[in-house]
């Protein structure tokens, strides 16, 4: 019998399901047993299944009573229920306790909604600031006024010794590594002018080094105004940064989508050229606007390892 | 109780408070009771053996469905096939709303079925 890490990575198709157990194999084709106190192996269902409607009625009640005394605790001690999810909110900056620094400086962002091929966009475009690359959370954090625009930059990865690592070619400052997946698309900045392309050569990045340079690598997404059609499946919250002309804005699907529909929504807006920033829910950064107001992005907390958390950061003049 | 450690960190989420799980890649998305979303740095599988080995034997809450989602058995409500349609359904009547193939539907639907 393979053991459990074995079994439960066991390859799993979409038209599959798998109850997740500890040692039993996987039990889907049940229907076809007609004794329903027994599974197909021949083994006696084990009690939940047998009484199943009794246990959840009764799990339902306790549930119920369970939320009524939460509700009512919640009510007397509100501060019980933020303690729940401290570990959770380590490295979320929304909870920062210190109040808002007060700013005083010409940098600013932009915010606009639009809507590209049924897509609802953002549109943030940071003024009179300019960029860098950074890594680990302590670093960015919401006391720094100069900050106009934070947004976590590469993805990283875990190699199969369990180390995590930025994916791909990476330099911020005294910080190079160039691990995992290199995916096509970079951003280099260099004398704080970014350059965003798709090139699988290590050319743009032994120049960003040579240069004192930041540099990082995402998948492609806009090339030359013509979408990238390599890129993986599946849908989720994609950000991208796009330069079009001679301005470099940040883009934020509000809804979950592909690669290939969210480059498609990007190369329709006329954009040169595009890669993807870190996506998903989690909490990925802020943008402050002309009257100090907040844009957050993302809002999920999440439990990166800090020394693999990047953000791209404009800062005020 | 899920119990999920990093080499920095711990998190302890009740096995009745996990509605879902979604696969983000290298990440999952657990959504918990209440619409509360946390995002780990495990892949769906890896969350599935955590679930295997933390729970005994006979513990059939959970099940992984294709690729890409597991759901909390005790939650789900509403299963069609044909519009593939999967809501779940928390304590506080909270509905979530999935998609998955017709056959893993199918094969879900058979599971309550032969249960009854």
């Amino acid at each position: 019998m393979k053991d459990d890490k074995e079994k439960n990575n066991e390859k799993i198709n979409d038209d599959e399901v798998r109850i997740i157990r500890r040692d039993r194999p996987a039990d889907n084709n049940k229907t076809k047993n007609g004794n329903k106190d027994k599974t197909d192996n021949g083994k006696k269902k084990p009690l939940f299944r047998r009484y199943w409607f009794i246990i959840l009625l009764a799990l339902l009640v306790i549930a119920l009573i369970v939320m009524i005394s939460i509700t009512i605790s919640r009510r007397s001690d509100r501060h019980t229920q933020t303690e729940n999810y401290n570990v959770a909110t380590k490295y979320t900056p929304n909870p920062d306790p210190v109040p808002a620094p007060i700013r005083d400086l010409p940098g600013y962002a932009e915010f606009k909604d639009t809507v590209v091929n049924d897509i609802p966009l953002q549109i943030i475009t940071p003024y009179d600031s300019y960029p860098t690359l950074v890594v680990g959370e302590s670093t960015v954090t919401r006391q720094d006024a100069t900050i106009v625009l934070a947004v976590k930059a590469a993805e990283f990865g875990q190699s199969p010794q369990g180390e995590w690592h930025i994916e791909g070619d990476f330099a911020a400052g005294e910080f190079v590594s160039s691990k995992g997946e290199n995916k096509d698309g970079y951003c280099a900045i260099v004398d704080s002018v970014i350059t965003i392309g798709v090139d699988p050569s290590p050319e743009a990045f032994n120049h960003a080094i040579a240069m004192a340079g930041s540099f990082f690598r995402n998948t492609p997404l806009v090339k030359d105004k013509e979408l990238v059609t390599t890129n993986p499946k599946g849908k989720g919250y994609r950000r991208a940064i796009c330069q079009r002309d001679s301005s470099t804005f940040v883009v934020i699907a509000r809804s979950k989508e592909s690669f290939h529909d969210f480059s498609q929504a990007l190369a329709d807006m006329n954009i040169d050229n595009a890669i993807s920033l870190l996506g998903g829910e989690c909490v990925s950064g802020w943008a402050v606007g002309k009257d100090d107001s907040i844009l957050e992005i993302g809002t999920a907390p999440s439990t990166f390892p800090e020394k693999c958390v990047n953000y791209i950061v404009w800062k005020s003049k | 109780m899920l119990v999920i450690s990093t080499s920095t960190e711990l998190i302890r989420v009740p096995q009745d408070r996990i509605i879902f799980i979604a696969s983000n890649g290298n990440y999952s998305t657990i959504t918990t009771g209440g619409g509360d979303e946390l995002v780990v740095t495990y892949q769906l599988g890896q969350i599935e053996t955590l679930l295997a080995s933390q729970f005994g034997d006979d513990d059939d809450t959970f099940v992984r469905i294709g690729k890409q989602i597991i759901v909390n058995m005790n939650y789900i409500y509403y299963i069609n096939i044909s519009r593939q349609k999967l809501v779940l359904k928390d304590y506080s009547d909270r509905k979530y709303e999935l998609s998955a193939s017709r056959e893993a539907l199918k094969q879900l639907k058979a599971l309550f079925e032969d249960e009854r």
